[in-house]
């Protein structure tokens, strides 16, 4: 057993009996309550699952590396989308992002993808499915993504931070670009020692990415629409000049 | 009385400020006595981390507290709007660049101007419904037998929840009982006669709880036809759509809020308050 191994299952143990004020306006609380292996086509990570005090929904983190009690530790926020992450649409590039992370930090090896299972930043699937609805529909879906409820919330930060907090990481690198996230969590409290630019590789899926506005010939005919912003970074793709728009 | 919403329950921290705001008797934790194996309205009614509260004087006053300070009409009824004006019933019109829709969702539909910028409101609400409820409230001597307990949802048959309301009360002058129909016995019976449905709740008021809850001293029958939004199906978050010249129309309630509920409906419109205040770039 490496020393890594018994510091990530030692957490189990000291969080059986965790009870804290709770994160947030929400007073979020998580505990880690199990941990494993999990080899991956990205490489060899751990697995860890979180119980949570506000819903069933439960968070894991997919950790590389000895990292608990470390520094400067590269982190990535995902959030949960079942058509993109696991049924590959091309709707989003969720799944672009999430292999891109777990391949950069099975190269840094070490870090973390803390994988929020809120579905569409919180709205869930049955609102996304209606979002993608208005877009089939070619409709004007500014407002209407508003109402469907794509939110770049606190709790979710809540959430981060005490998952942050449970794997005891000293400091972090986030893994963003989205210069909103680093402050939301650092006013939980969290230490952020820098931010590691999330840049995607190019490649046939997310080229409609490097098109530009008003190109009618996008990827699958979703180019010249109106996108939604699944994960609440902006993309940035290797070679791709328009990011700072 | 309560003949709809028999208690509030919620976990948001505004809310529940909200609540505690309120200047009104109030039963912390009430209904104490849950019974039967059928589903609440809302199924999460029940889950630990919803705090539960009944008002003693009536869910309304509530809502009262909430418009108090405001410039409200009552008895007026809105014909139509036409993203300018407001047309009211009477042949008066008002002025309204800014309008908002807290209706259910069918009514809100039909009062929707039509204009293209309305479009995608209007394709979305057709995505949504409101369910009917018929409710009986039904009082007894006190002399009846003293029901065990504060609410109970029927295993089976028409009546999705028997709410005994007048056990939120220290010294009851008559047992009051709170029938309600479920959504397929209350479309059912929709468009037949009062006397008829009253009947067929109070046979199974009786045949659940004994042959004295068929016949109560007096009765109230209440038909809402848009009851209340089916739980768990709804948008996240008020819609608000910008008109030309700066005007807007916009859509809260129930139905713009993931949870739903009476507390989804205040969060809905707490949300919608927050967007249209915020200074405009
Ligand atoms: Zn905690
Ligand atoms: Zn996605």
């Amino acid at each position: 057993m490496n020393e890594n191994e018994s510091s990530l299952e030692q957490l189990v143990h000291h969080d059986a009996t965790h009870e804290c004020g709770g994160f947030g306006a929400h007073k979020i609380c998580v505990r880690v309550v199990g941990v494993a292996s999990l080899p991956t086509r990205y490489g060899d990570f751990r697995i860890v699952a979180f119980w949570n005090n506000r819903d069933g929904k439960d968070h894991v983190a997919i950790v590389k590396g000895d990292i608990v009690g470390g520094q400067d530790v590269p982190v990535r926020l995902h959030s949960e989308c079942l058509t993109g992450d696991a049924l590959g649409s091309l709707r989003c590039d969720c799944r672009d992002q999430l292999e891109a992370s777990l391949r950069k930090i099975d190269e840094l090896g070490r870090g973390a993808v803390l994988y929020l299972r809120q579905e569409g930043r919180g709205i869930g699937l049955m609102n996304k499915v209606r979002a993608y609805a208005l877009q089939d529909r070619g409709l004007d879906t500014v407002d209407a993504n508003l109402a469907l409820g794509f939110r770049d919330d606190e709790r979710d930060y809540a959430v981060a931070a005490h998952m942050i907090f449970s794997l005891k990481l000293r400091s972090i690198q986030l893994m963003t670009n989205n210069p909103n996230k680093l402050a939301q969590l650092a006013e939980h409290g969290v230490q952020i020692t820098g931010r590691l630019p999330h840049i995607l590789p190019a490649n046939e899926h997310n080229r409609f990415y490097l098109a530009t506005k008003g190109d009618r010939s996008g990827h699958l005919g979703l180019g010249s629409k109106p996108r939604l912003v699944e994960q609440s970074d902006r993309v940035l793709v290797e070679g791709m000049s328009t990011a700072e728009d | 009385m309560d003949h709809g919403v028999a208690f509030l329950h919620g976990s948001d921290a505004s809310f529940l400020a909200a609540i505690d705001a309120l200047d009104a008797p109030k039963l912390e934790g009430w209904p104490f006595r849950i019974e039967g194996r059928g589903v609440p309205c809302q199924p999460d009614t029940y889950t630990a981390r919803d705090r539960r509260v009944a008002l003693t004087e009536g869910i309304s006053s509530f809502a009262k507290h909430l418009a108090d300070g405001l410039d409200i009409r009552t008895g007026v009824t809105v014909a139509r709007i036409d993203g300018e004006r407001v047309f009211l019933d009477d042949g008066a019109s008002l002025a309204a660049p800014h309008v908002v829709l807290t209706l259910p969702v069918d009514p809100m539909a039909e009062l929707l101007p039509v204009l293209p910028e309305l479009d995608t409101a209007r394709t979305i609400l057709g995505w949504l419904g409101t369910v009917p409820c018929l409710a009986l409230l039904a009082a007894y001597d006190l002399h009846a037998a003293e029901p065990r307990f504060d609410v109970l949802y029927p295993d089976d048959g028409p009546l999705q929840v028997i709410v005994h309301d007048s056990s939120k009360r220290e010294r009851p002058r008559h047992r009051v009982l709170v029938l309600q129909a479920g959504v397929r016995a209350s479309r059912d019976w929709l468009a037949t006669e009062p006397q008829a449905w009253q009947a067929l709740m109070l046979a199974e008021a009786g045949r659940l709880l004994g042959s004295w809850a068929a016949s109560p001293s007096w009765v109230a029958a209440h038909r809402w036809r848009y009851a209340r939004f089916p739980s768990g199906a709804g948008l996240g978050a008020p819609l608000v759509i910008r008109l030309a010249g700066g005007r807007s129309v916009s859509l809260a309630g129930e139905a713009f809020d993931a949870h739903g509920g009476v507390q989804g409906a205040f969060l809905s419109g707490e949300r919608l308050a927050r967007r249209l205040l915020a200074p405009t770039h």
